[in-house]
């Protein structure tokens, strides 16, 4: 209960606060709002705000399922073949080491300035799927080799030790994967909409600038509140996936 | 006596250059219970290993009757912990193909030897490290194994249940039927289960074939003369080993 209420009682005594240091000091409306105006500008843009919210959303869940099904097939082929997983390594690692808002420009251009939907999951995907890669492969990797003796043994094919053994003892290691890039790949998604700028693009992030612009602060807040809600949301749906599927056998909830 | 494995002058090298086994060479008769001794690093995992299929040797010759199926029960218990006792131990039949009929009674069968039969819907973390065990034994058990390796099953567990487990062993081995190897660093437990003791050398080699007289294994015999001198021969087979090296 203290774990809800603790938090709850911080955050409300610092909006308290807030509101009241803006007034006390006088400071300007443009420079930062009181909370109660925030909540305002949420209220009077809540549809238009909305409407850029699913499109951020949309961005980010689109990177974030083809980061879990690319990383995990990835790291499947990988645990396959050392021919392919020398082949490719250093390019999965270049891609994931050059600063994505260097490249994205460069894949706005290719995908073409009328498909900027499609060019900006790609932005997000890139920054969401290597720790998806990296944890299923140390998942894989660290599977008990009794275990594949125990398998092999049975005469089992190596898609039956994929679904029995591999992927349910990697499991937890790619919900690990999973949280961080569920949250990278909002990072992503905002990186992107900031790159694509005006076009055809109306997230959360281009609201952000758009009213940053038009000296807005409150509607810039409202934005930025709402994609912090995103993020918490995203990260505590894995804590609950990971509770559902996890609690019963892993060490982790004991 | 058939025989169930036949093994010549087996050798087994890593690439490193290190030799586990030099020129191993014994036959194993079917039905019967042989334990395998010797210092750690002598070779005797790698012996089972071998012989189970799943290491290839550097050279030498294994003749098995054709369609053996075997079980192996390793060290730890080796359970998959996101399955219940019932789902490992049917594990291995559901993906040798068993139809589901046949897998329930097997499995069911399995646990009821090894005393598990209602634990069934436990998952491993659930159990002690005795059960854990047994549920590994059911599992290998539940296949019907011509041969069923051990590689020091119970070498974790404590001394009470050990001995308990020995004489569970026992019993199923008299029942079953089934050829037993059964490696361990115990001397008093190869003695106590085993109809022979295989002693090895430090570098991989056969030193010794001891036989263990007597069919009856309770705590008589484990208090008895025959016992003890067993026990004594296995013990200085394996010191003139050690001054050997």
């Amino acid at each position: 209960m203290m774990k809800f209420l603790l938090p709850l009682f911080v955050g409300s005594a610092l909006l308290v606060f807030w509101e009241w240091i803006v007034g006390f000091l006088g400071v300007p409306i443009f420079v930062l709002p009181p909370p109660s105006q925030i909540a305002f500008a949420l209220i009077e843009n809540f549809t238009s705000l909305m409407g850029a919210l699913i499109v951020t959303l949309s961005i980010t869940g689109f990177a974030y399922f083809w980061a879990l099904v690319g990383g995990v097939s990835l790291a499947i082929l990988f645990t396959r073949s050392r021919f392919i997983e020398m082949s490719l390594a250093p390019y999965v690692v270049t891609l994931q080491v050059t600063p994505v808002v260097a490249i994205a420009p460069l894949i706005l251009i290719w995908v073409g300035f009328e498909n900027t939907n499609q060019a900006m999951v790609i932005i997000a995907w890139i920054v969401a799927f290597f720790p998806i890669l990296t944890n299923t492969l140390q998942g894989i990797r660290s599977v008990d080799g009794s275990l594949h003796q125990l398998l092999q043994l049975s005469g089992a094919k190596w898609w039956q030790i994929l679904i029995y053994l591999e992927l349910p003892a990697a499991l937890p290691s790619i919900l690990t994967g999973a949280k961080i890039s569920g949250g990278l790949a909002l990072i992503g998604a905002v990186v992107a909409e900031f790159v694509a700028g005006s076009g055809t693009s109306t997230g959360l992030a281009w609201r952000i600038i758009e009213a940053g612009n038009r000296l807005e602060i409150a509607t810039m807040f409202a934005a930025l509140t709402l994609l912090s809600i995103l993020g918490i949301i995203i990260y505590y749906a894995h804590n609950l996936v990971e509770w559902i599927l996890l609690r019963k056998w892993h060490e982790s909830f004991n | 006596m058939s025989l169930a494995i036949k093994v010549n002058d087996l050798s087994m090298a890593y690439a490193d250059g290190i030799e586990v086994l030099r020129g191993f060479t014994h036959s194993f008769e079917a039905g019967s219970f042989t334990a395998i001794v010797g210092p750690s690093g002598c070779g005797k995992s790698s012996l089972l290993r071998i012989l189970a299929g799943l290491q290839s040797p550097s050279s030498g010759k294994i003749e098995t009757k054709p369609y053996t199926s075997i079980g192996y029960v390793f060290q730890e218990p080796t359970l998959l912990a996101w399955r219940t006792v019932y789902e490992n131990v049917a594990l291995p039949l559901k993906i040798k193909g068993l139809n589901q009929q046949l897998t329930h009674t097997r499995v069911v069968d399995a646990l009821a030897l090894v005393g598990l039969a209602d634990r069934q819907h436990a998952l491993p973390r659930e159990l002690s490290g005795g059960m854990k065990m047994r549920v590994s034994l059911a599992r290998a058990l539940a296949q019907n194994p011509d041969v069923l390796f051990m590689d020091e099953p119970f070498g974790a567990l404590d001394e009470l249940t050990r001995l308990k487990l020995d004489d569970e062993l026992l019993d199923i081995w008299r029942r079953q039927k089934c050829t037993i190897l059964f490696v361990t660093h115990t001397v008093s437990e190869a003695t106590y289960l085993a109809e022979r003791v295989l002693v090895m050398t430090s570098n991989g080699k056969l030193k010794d074939d001891i036989k263990i007289e007597g069919n009856t294994r309770n705590e008589a015999f484990r208090a008895s003369t025959a016992f003890h001198e067993a026990r004594l021969t296995i013990t200085k087979s394996l010191e003139h080993n050690e001054e050997a090296i």
